[in-house]
């Protein structure tokens, strides 16, 4: 479905972001959590929009969580996406519950997608070398 | 009496014949819009002392050394498809503060003859996110972004496929009695609309904007003649993460929600008071949204505005009588002041709205900046 080894990989060693991809290469879904007020953040930043420290840690989270929103893709743009139709959803984690992230939807039929079901990620190695680790999310398999 | 004799107006507007492939360089298309403009307004172009160029564009290094420009204001509006109105507040303080007299907004590309939306250079903010966020799933085009805030909204407050697709009818409707749109002469159906082929769903071919070859020109001065055009207000604003709409709470807000109070509270009219709305339509939806986010209906209730020829002319609140985005072409909404300032001097012909005094005109870009502006004519 997808051309895996054709993805481009964006820089994995950006200071923002290389907690993030060394996790998704050990299987573990990790998100930003400020250290001194402890509220989670995502996109990964600078600074905690909660108490403005600096100080923060990655903690890993359960990669379970309901489709917030999606697309299912029609026409290729993209490399690696050569294949169409595909879905990109934007998935609420269950916890921590202000966090969304961005993946694929596989594993579902486009007419069978709906907004709040349940999914959980899957890591998949892509890019040339199979160097990054990206999440796909599908039904619960159990 | 909304405006005053201290006011800063549109004085000149001004566009090329909008169209698939332009015969001419981007360049000389510019150039035309320019000269077209300044006709418009009486004035020379070597009288144009203000510039404000659009990035991605014909720069204005090119309008000054074609038509012998030398400004003493010059300044770059980035902000996407919110800039033209956004560069209308910026123009009139520019003019109001005597910075400048005669200041040139102004747009010039070949846009879809030449390279193509998804293949120039992108200005949107946070490029590490969608490199490392976005693209890596296959996210990497306006139509898959903006369709995520319709399905959302699909999902909260229930749409149907033909209120989307009587946007889209309504802006060829409107195409169709302005010969200088990319659209002109071309019906579009309900049945043609309901079988455009999948793009990003819910969005398919005629949810979304056309991609144009040429160019369109405004000038903003500090005259109140009596085809000026008055600025009443203008404001901007921006969504709660401007570089990320995924963890945006809440999800559907956008800058315009702001912008667009702030005008209403500043002039003391509203939306009712409106004569016509020229809405920035990147797709069908974002007229929906954005009808809402400016207060033209509640949340969940455009789509009873946009039912029974409520958009139309003739109908409650004409919306995009030049076609929009949709149908006439894709200039980054300039065009959508320009017919905003035509409309208010009458000079519509078949598509005037009868008696247009007030007409709001709003911008969308990048990720969430809106602007709103209110013009008026010169006797409101």
């Amino acid at each position: 479905m997808f051309d895996l080894d054709q993805i481009p990989v964006p820089d994995l060693s950006d200071p923002n972001f290389a907690p993030f991809w060394e996790g998704t290469r050990e299987n573990k879904l990790k998100v930003q959590r400020c250290e001194d007020c402890g509220t989670h953040r995502w996109p990964p930043r600078l600074t905690c929009r909660s108490c403005r420290s600096a100080n923060v840690e990655w903690v890993e989270v359960v990669p379970r969580g309901t489709l917030y929103t999606y697309t299912t893709v029609g026409r290729p743009t993209a490399k690696g996406f050569s294949s169409v139709p595909y879905t990109v959803g934007f998935v609420a984690l269950n916890t921590p519950a202000n966090v969304r992230i961005i993946g694929n939807v596989v594993g579902v039929e486009p007419s069978q997608l709906a907004i709040g079901m349940a999914l959980e990620g899957r890591f998949v190695p892509a890019g040339p070398n199979g160097e990054m680790t990206l999440i796909h999310w599908a039904p619960p398999s159990a | 009496m909304l405006g005053g004799t201290s006011q800063a107006s549109i004085t000149g507007v001004g566009n090329t014949r909008y169209s698939k492939k332009a015969d001419r360089s981007a360049e000389r298309l510019a150039i035309e819009a320019v000269l077209a403009a300044a006709a418009d307004a009486g004035i020379e172009p070597t009288q144009i002392d203000g510039l404000i160029p659009y990035p991605g564009h014909i720069g204005d290094d090119v309008i000054q050394a074609e038509l012998g420009i030398n400004p003493r204001f010059r300044v770059t509006v980035d902000m996407g498809g919110c800039s033209a109105v956004s560069a209308l507040r910026v123009a009139s303080m520019a003019v109001m503060s005597g910075a400048a007299k005669h200041v040139l907004l102004f747009r010039g590309l070949k846009g879809n003859s030449g390279a193509r939306k998804a293949d120039r250079p992108s200005f949107l903010p946070g490029q590490s996110f969608r490199r490392q966020l976005e693209h890596v799933y296959g996210m990497n085009t306006p139509a898959q972004r903006y369709a995520v805030l319709c399905q959302r909204y699909k999902h909260e407050y229930g749409l149907d496929r033909r209120t989307l697709g009587e946007i889209a009818l309504a802006a060829r409707a409107h195409a169709n009695l302005n010969p200088d749109a990319q659209m002109y002469g071309r019906e579009l159906t309900m049945e043609d609309y309901l079988a455009g082929r999948l793009i990003a769903d819910p969005y398919t071919l005629f949810d979304c904007c056309l991609e144009t070859d040429g160019a369109s020109a405004v000038i903003v001065s500090a005259r109140t003649e009596s085809r000026d055009v008055q600025i009443l207000s203008v404001a901007e604003a921006q969504g709660a993460s401007p570089d990320d709409t995924s963890n945006r709470e809440p999800f559907l807000d956008i800058g315009l929600t702001q912008a667009a109070n702030d005008v209403w509270n500043e002039l003391g009219v509203g939306p009712q008071d409106m004569d016509a709305a020229m809405i920035y339509d990147c797709f069908t939806f974002e007229v929906l949204h954005q009808i809402e986010e400016a207060g033209f209906a509640g949340h969940g209730e455009a789509a009873s505005l946009i039912a029974d020829g409520g958009i139309r002319l003739g109908g409650k609140l004409p919306i995009n009588t030049h076609g929009g985005m949709l149908s006439e072409a894709h200039q980054a909404g300039l065009n959508h002041v320009i017919e905003a300032a035509r409309q208010l001097r009458g000079e519509c012909g078949p598509r005037q709205v009868e008696d247009a005094r007030l007409i709001a005109v709003t911008g969308w870009g990048q990720l969430g900046d809106g602007s709103f502006a209110v013009l008026g004519a010169r006797n409101v």
